[in-house]
Formats: C-alpha cells, sequence, structure tokens
C-alpha cells in the first residue's frame, strides 16, 4: 500500500553521505517497488490522533474521536446531530411520540446491511437491549443515556417500525437517540472484529493504533461514496502534521493552532478552522468549601481574563465564553457577557466572609493548553486578591481524578447538544457531574421541560436553567477553540462539522 | 571457564529480570490513577469505573495480581492487556520485530560504518581526514536525535519528498517490501550511535600502533593489511565493542525518538501508550523481554570480548 512519493533512487548522496552508503543503497531498492498496489481504486487517507491498543469498533463501547471517525464510516444511528446538535433522521426516517411522550415511535429507512440484509425494527431493539444489558469487558457509553428506556414495554410494529416505552416522558427522545455510542448494530452481533454495518463504507481490515480500511458500500441509502477506499489512521499530532504536508495522508484531522498556521501558506493544502468545537471550562466543586457558597463562585466567574486566557492557552485560535454552555448550539441562552472585574470579585468574597482566599488549581497536561491556562489563571486571580496554587496531575487519568478531586478542575468538552449536557454532566446524579451540582430547582426544570411538548416552551425552560448556571453555577465556561483540520487541495466535499456533528469525519461525501 | 563464566551470568541475570519486573511493577502502581481510569476519560460515571475495575480485576491486591501474572508468564502466557482485552503477545508481537528490525539494521549499517570511520582517523592522527571524521562525529554526536529527525522530516521528506515522511498504516511486511521507509529512521539511529564508537576506535587504534609489540612486527617486516588485521583491529575494537553492548541500551531509547518522530509502530511508543493506560500486563511483558535481551546482548557481548583479549583472572 503505498500513497507516498518512494522515489528514493532520485536522491543524492546527502552531506552524511558517507555515514549512511548501506541506507541509501537499501533505499535505492525501494523505488523498483513503488507502484506495486497501484489497483486503480482511489484510495483516501485519513489521519486522526491515534490511541493505540485502547481504539476498538465497538460501537457500543468506543469513545474516542478516531473510534468516531471509524464507526461513523461503517455504521449508522437512527438519528445523529447537525452542527446546532439537532437530531437529524438518518437510519430513521422519522419518530413521532405519543400525546405524553412515554412512547415513541420509530420508522426506519428502507436500508440494506454490508450483507444485504434488511435493516429491521428487530435490530434497533437488539441495539438497545444490548446498551442497556450488562456490560462485558467495557461499559455501554450510552447505558445512562438511554435508561430512560423501559425495553419491557417496547415492541416490533413490524418489519420497519418500532415502539419504544418510555419510563418517564421525554420529548428530547430523538437527541438521546443521537448520542454517542448509540450507532445500531445488526441482531445477534457480538463480536465486533469483523463488523457488519450499514454505513457508507465495508469494513476490510483493522488494526488498533495503526489503521483500518474500508471499500465503499455501492447499497449504501444516501448515495454510495465517490471514493473506492477509506483508510483511517491513527497518529500523533506532529505525524499527523508530517504525513498530510508530505503528500501520504489525504486528510489530518485535530491540528495545533501552530500547525495549522504553517500549513496556512502550503498551496497543495485546503485548511479548515470550525469555530464552537472545543470547550474550555474550570469547574468549581460546588459541594465544598469554598465553592458552597454562590457569591464564591459570583466571584470566580470575575476573576478570569477570558481575552488573555484564549490569547495564551489557546494561542489566539477560538474566542472567549460566558459561562453558559453550547453557544452556536440549540436552545442556547445569550445571557450578558462576564468580565474580568477584580473589585467586583473582591467585594463578593469580602461579602462571602473570605477576602484571602486561597484555592487549590488541579489541571493536568491533558488537552492543549491546559498548564498554561492554569498559571495564567494564577496570575489573574492575584488582582482580586486570591491565592490560587497550581497542581499538576498525570494527563492520561486527569478526568477520572477530577471528577472526584481536588476545590477547582479544569475541562474541554467536545460539541453535545444542551439537553444531553445537562443530563450528564448537572442533575443529581448524572453521571460526569464535575461541579457536584445538585439543586433541586435545576433538577424539577429539567424533568418539566423534558415533558414538554411545545418546543419553544421547552426552550424557554431551558433558558431558565441557563440563567441559573449563568448566575451561580459551578462551571466557568472561558474560551471556545476552533477545530483545524487540513486536506490535499485536490478533493471536494472535505467534511466541515464541528466534532460530534454529522458532518464531521464523514468521508461519504468526499469527491476528487 | 567460559562456561562457568556464561552459567554464573545466566543465574545473576535471571534475577536481574526478577528485580527490574518487581520494581517497574511497584513504580506503575505509583502512577496516578489505574486501567479503569485511563480508559474512563470523561465518559464514565463512578459506578461504570468500578465495574470497569472488577472485569479487569483490578480489585485484587497488587501482590496477588504481580503472582498471577508471573505464574502466567512461566506458563508462556503473556496475559491480556487492560486497554483493548487483546492478548499481550499480539499487542506486543510486530512492535518488536519492528524495533528488532531496526535495531539490528542499525548495527548492520553502524559496525563498518563506525569501525572504518574509526580506524581511517586513528591511522593518521592530526591529519585533514581525522579531523574531518571527528569533527562530523562530534558534531551529529551535540545534535539531540529529536532534532535530527525532525529536521530530517522537514527538508528530506516534506519538502524534497524524497522518503515517506511516517509510517503511517505500513506494517512490518510493508517495511521489508519498501525499505526507502527505512532510510530516514535509520539514518538518524546511526548517527545518534556512532559517534562514540568512531572516537574509541580512533583512540584504540592509536593506543594499539603505539605499542612495542606492533613497532617490533613492523620491523619484522610484517606486510600493512596483515598487520592492520591481524594486530590492530583485535586489540583496537576490544573498548569499542564493550561500547557496543551500551549502545544497545541507548539504541531503546534512541528508537523511542524516532518512533515518535515517524510515526514507527515499534515496541517503545508500544510502552508508551502502555504506561498510559496504566496496562502492566503490557508493561511487564515488554520489560521482560527487553531485560532478557539487553542482559544476553551484554553478556554475548562481553564473551565476545573475553576471547579477543583473554586475560588472566576474573573479569
Amino acid at each position: 500500500m503505498v500513497e507516498s512519493p518512494g522515489a528514493a533512487a532520485r536522491s543524492p548522496l546527502s552531506r552524511r553521505g558517507f555515514l549512511l552508503g548501506t541506507g541509501l543503497a537499501v533505499g535505492a531498492l525501494a523505488s523498483g517497488c513503488a507502484d506495486a498496489s497501484g489497483s486503480g481504486v482511489d484510495t483516501f487517507s485519513a489521519v486522526f490522533k491515534g490511541s493505540g491498543a485502547d481504539e476498538s469498533l465497538d460501537p457500543g463501547t468506543s469513545h474516542l474521536f478516531i473510534d468516531e471517525a471509524r464507526l461513523k464510516a461503517l455504521y449508522d444511528g437512527l438519528f445523529e446531530v447537525d452542527d446546532a446538535m439537532r437530531p437529524v433522521p438518518r437510519l430513521a426516517t422519522a419518530a413521532e411520540p405519543n400525546a405524553d411522550g412515554t412512547r415513541w415511535r420509530i420508522t426506519l429507512r428502507d436500508a440494506r446491511w454490508h450483507d444485504g440484509a434488511k435493516v429491521t425494527s428487530a435490530d434497533v431493539l437488539h441495539t438497545l437491549s444490548r446498551i442497556l444489558g450488562p456490560a462485558g469487558q467495557q461499559p455501554f457509553i450510552a447505558a445512562t443515556t438511554l435508561d430512560l428506556v423501559d425495553l419491557g414495554q417496547s415492541r416490533e410494529v413490524d418489519e420497519r417500525t418500532a415502539e419504544i416505552a418510555l419510563h418517564r416522558p421525554s420529548f428530547e427522545f430523538r437527541t438521546a437517540l443521537a448520542a454517542y455510542g448509540t450507532r445500531i448494530i445488526r441482531a445477534g452481533t457480538r463480536d465486533f472484529r469483523r463488523p457488519v454495518g450499514t454505513g457508507p463504507f465495508r469494513f476490510d481490515s483493522f488494526r488498533p493504533g495503526r489503521e483500518m480500511v474500508a471499500t465503499s458500500y455501492d447499497g449504501y441509502w444516501d448515495g454510495a461514496p465517490r471514493i473506492g477506499r477509506l483508510r483511517i489512521l491513527s497518529a500523533e499530532n506532529d505525524a499527523r502534521t508530517a504525513a498530510v504536508r508530505s503528500g501520504q495522508a489525504d486528510f489530518a484531522d485535530d491540528l495545533t493552532p501552530a500547525a495549522a498556521k504553517q500549513m496556512r501558506g502550503d498551496g497543495n493544502l485546503r485548511v479548515q478552522a470550525t469555530p464552537n468545537s472545543g470547550i474550555y471550562y474550570f469547574a468549581m466543586k460546588t459541594d465544598r468549601p469554598p465553592f458552597d457558597n454562590a457569591d464564591v463562585r459570583r466571584a470566580l466567574m470575575r476573576m478570569v481574563d477570558r481575552e488573555e486566557l484564549v490569547k495564551v492557552a489557546l494561542q489566539g485560535d477560538g474566542e472567549i465564553s460566558n459561562d453558559v454552555f453550547g453557544k452556536g448550539f440549540q436552545y442556547y441562552a445569550e445571557l450578558p457577557q462576564h468580565t474580568f472585574d477584580p473589585d467586583a470579585a473582591k467585594a463578593l468574597l469580602r461579602k462571602a466572609g473570605v477576602p484571602n482566599l486561597t484555592i487549590d488549581l488541579f489541571t493536568a497536561p491533558a488537552a492543549t493548553g491546559f498548564v498554561e491556562a492554569a498559571n495564567l489563571f494564577a496570575e489573574q486571580a492575584k488582582q482580586s486578591g486570591v491565592t490560587v496554587r497550581v497542581r499538576v496531575g498525570s494527563g492520561d487519568t486527569y478526568y477520572a481524578e477530577a471528577l472526584k478531586t481536588g476545590q477547582l478542575t479544569m475541562g474541554q468538552s467536545g460539541p453535545l447538544s444542551i439537553p444531553n449536557h445537562f443530563a450528564s454532566r448537572l442533575l443529581t446524579g448524572s453521571p460526569q457531574n464535575r461541579t457536584n451540582w445538585h439543586d433541586p430547582e435545576f433538577d424539577a426544570l429539567y424533568g418539566q421541560a423534558l415533558a414538554t411538548a411545545s418546543e419553544p416552551e421547552r426552550a424557554a425552560l431551558y433558558h431558565r436553567m441557563h440563567e441559573i448556571l449563568h448566575d451561580r453555577g459551578g462551571f466557568v465556561f472561558w474560551g471556545i477553540s476552533s477545530w483545524n483540520s487540513a486536506a490535499a487541495a485536490g478533493y471536494r466535499g472535505i467534511p466541515a462539522g464541528v466534532p460530534n456533528a454529522l458532518n464531521w469525519a464523514r468521508f461519504d461525501k468526499v469527491a476528487r | 571457564m567460559l562456561t562457568r563464566f556464561a552459567l554464573r551470568r545466566l543465574v545473576l541475570g535471571a534475577g536481574q529480570v526478577l528485580l527490574l519486573l518487581v520494581l517497574v511493577f511497584g513504580l506503575s502502581l505509583l502512577l496516578p490513577g489505574d486501567a479503569a481510569d485511563a480508559r474512563a476519560g470523561e465518559w464514565f460515571s463512578e459506578q461504570q469505573r468500578t465495574q470497569t475495575r472488577q472485569l479487569l480485576g483490578l480489585d485484587l491486591a497488587p501482590v496477588t495480581r504481580f503472582l498471577r501474572w508471573l505464574g502466567h508468564v512461566l506458563t508462556g502466557d503473556l496475559g491480556t492487556s487492560y486497554a483493548g482485552g487483546e492478548p499481550v503477545a499480539r499487542v506486543i508481537g510486530e512492535p518488536f520485530a519492528v524495533t528488532g528490525l531496526m535495531a539490528a539494521l542499525t548495527t548492520l549499517v553502524l559496525l563498518p560504518v563506525a569501525g572504518c570511520a574509526g580506524f581511517a582517523a586513528g591511522l593518521r592522527p592530526g591529519s585533514v581526514r581525522d579531523r574531518v571524521i571527528t569533527t562530523v562525529s562530534v558534531v551529529l554526536d551535540s545534535i539531540p536525535d529529536f532534532v535530527l529527525s525532525v529536521l530530517a522530516v522537514a527538508y528530506l521528506a516534506v519538502r524534497l519528498r524524497l522518503f515517506p515522511a511516517t509510517f503511517l498504516g505500513v506494517d512490518l511486511s510493508g517495511m521489508l517490501a519498501e525499505p526507502g521507509y527505512l532510510v530516514l529512521p535509520l539514518t538518524v539511529m546511526v548517527a545518534r550511535v556512532a559517534a562514540p564508537i568512531v572516537r574509541l576506535v580512533r583512540a584504540g587504534v592509536i593506543d594499539v600502533l603505539d605499542q612495542p609489540y606492533i613497532r617490533q612486527a613492523r620491523r619484522f617486516g610484517v606486510g600493512r593489511a596483515s598487520l592492520l588485521l591481524r594486530h590492530v583491529a583485535p586489540n583496537a575494537l576490544g573498548p569499542a565493542l564493550q561500547e557496543l553492548g551500551r549502545t544497545g541500551d541507548g539504541l531503546l531509547s534512541g528508537v523511542l525518538i524516532v518512533e515518535a518522530v515517524f510515526a514507527l509502530p515499534g515496541i517503545a511508543s508500544t510502552l508508551i501508550e502502555a504506561i498510559g493506560d496504566r496496562d502492566q500486563p503490557v508493561i511487564l511483558a515488554i520489560v521482560l523481554i527487553t531485560g532478557v535481551v539487553a542482559i544476553a546482548v551484554n553478556t554475548l557481548i562481553d564473551l565476545a570480548g573475553q576471547r579477543m583479549v583473554p586475560r588472566r583472572g576474573r573479569s
């Protein structure tokens, strides 16, 4: 498999020639077999951030970006989300609730599995029962998102219609069906080493941490892909950059701001920056001092110089945020921008009785700019008379540790629909409740919103929830970064959606 | 004499490897978090992490886990990776082959290149030839290998497109089918380890040439070729060979840089990933095998050194 220019024979002796005599002689042999694989199939190679042995092809348990890119090629969800995180029907043509939102009728598209069998409502029920059933070696990602499904009361109405019963009303069920880990698998499948999906590409081979190869599926319901073969490769930052710049890969995902800047001058490449992609935050544990006092939380929101943080920690590749999650997404609330105001912060801290506050900020090199942001914030906090002690932990296990330990932690979130953001992070009992936010009023509003059929009324309820968080919540969302990718200039239809959305890493519309 | 020496080294080596394994396992426990935490990312709930911990057997006492692992290893089973659930043998098999290939090729290129350079320099110390060779080897030695790697990628691969920039998607058979992939990483590896060997061979040659027995041999009219090959070379190469043993250790750390820059699917990057994943079965298996190989190579080199320059008494 050779996409690279293996033209070693042209190489003149370099300065170090005498040291590499043997190497060059060996290299010279290379050109002879450089085009051995010229099978005429147009292969598109895309490189994503790799994760080694951790990578997998199980639609129920995978949770890495690169896994998502692979699964998107092989499988479909009933729904996926667009760039505003609104559910878009995919394998489902529609999902209609009953009057109180406790039963949903899902109609399926006329689609076929890669082996030619029809997609049926039995496949949908199998997928749901697998996610809600006992976990194998890994828990199912969507287990909590879908725990409102009442499997016993759900049924196949006919081959293309499923009726899903819920334990409690939800008019956001379409969004839940678009969440991570909900792609539809074939009834009876247990082994995902050779996946059979409904997606635009059929599986050929997979080596975790290395590559997946898949071939165009002519019977794809949304139109056969224009490229013959898709390779999804794993690599670290520098190798992704080098691969796309040297022509070894046709697409590189998730580039650092510096790499993107450098590539903008390269005529062979097209660099795309997708705004609203990475949401950076500080998270206060609201159940313990000093952040169990709402005034201290309000003070922190005013101790942060967001412009400076974006400039330094995100290398200017982003914009400031306003402690309200999900700018640009459905149900986002435009509220007055919190500004850097040390005097107001000092007044709030005096009111809270802690004028000379000292706090620990637990951070780690878990994502670009974390440690830089932590140190910069420590400087900014001094102006409000607050001492911030920065503790740097391990990037490998940071998110798990930050969930339970510390007073003030950091994070970065990919795009997520606002109802799912509330459900997974901000309700009593939410699985990733990083701020330990337990607010009965907030919980009640969420339950009320889910049970509200009218979308404008639901939006009004979400707006009130945003106001609560904007006033006294535990999250300080300070910046939103862009997502940079680069592709060879000769291609059209290169994916350009925000991560997690339908149009991110979607290669079935790519063409030369 | 040689057999007893070898046997003693074998027993000593086994003890060293066991100690190494205990040490590495202990250190891996000191890292924050465990495999369940590493796997959880921001997706798992507390309950799901507890569940993962049980599924992986991480709720057992560390001593129990280590002894069980050791027991399995003695029966030839390297266990299962915590990260992806694959057998450890499958996770580390190809990476070891790749790194082994790199190390073997490096040595293959290194020996003639560094040996000849050192010899050429040592035969005429102070000459232009000597100064050129010495300068180049000192310069190469003082450029950090990641700088050399990055420069090689930036100019020879990205700008001039002479060689592939990375090993993305290439497996072992691909590398052998298209050796153009190996040129840049091999160059960096050789440049990294050549300098000390060049220096030692040069010093050895100068030293030996000055010995009375060489002067005597010259007076006897021994031919130049015969003098160099039969009298100078064995004595001058001894110290360099010992250095080669140490180079083996250096190769592993050098290979890490090269693997990272060229996205070479070798054992060093597999080890780094395993540490990130807190994947102790993989970490221990890698340490076990590299430990055994390192000790074996050093022992062999000591044996070869003893044969080349027999010394009386204990070594």
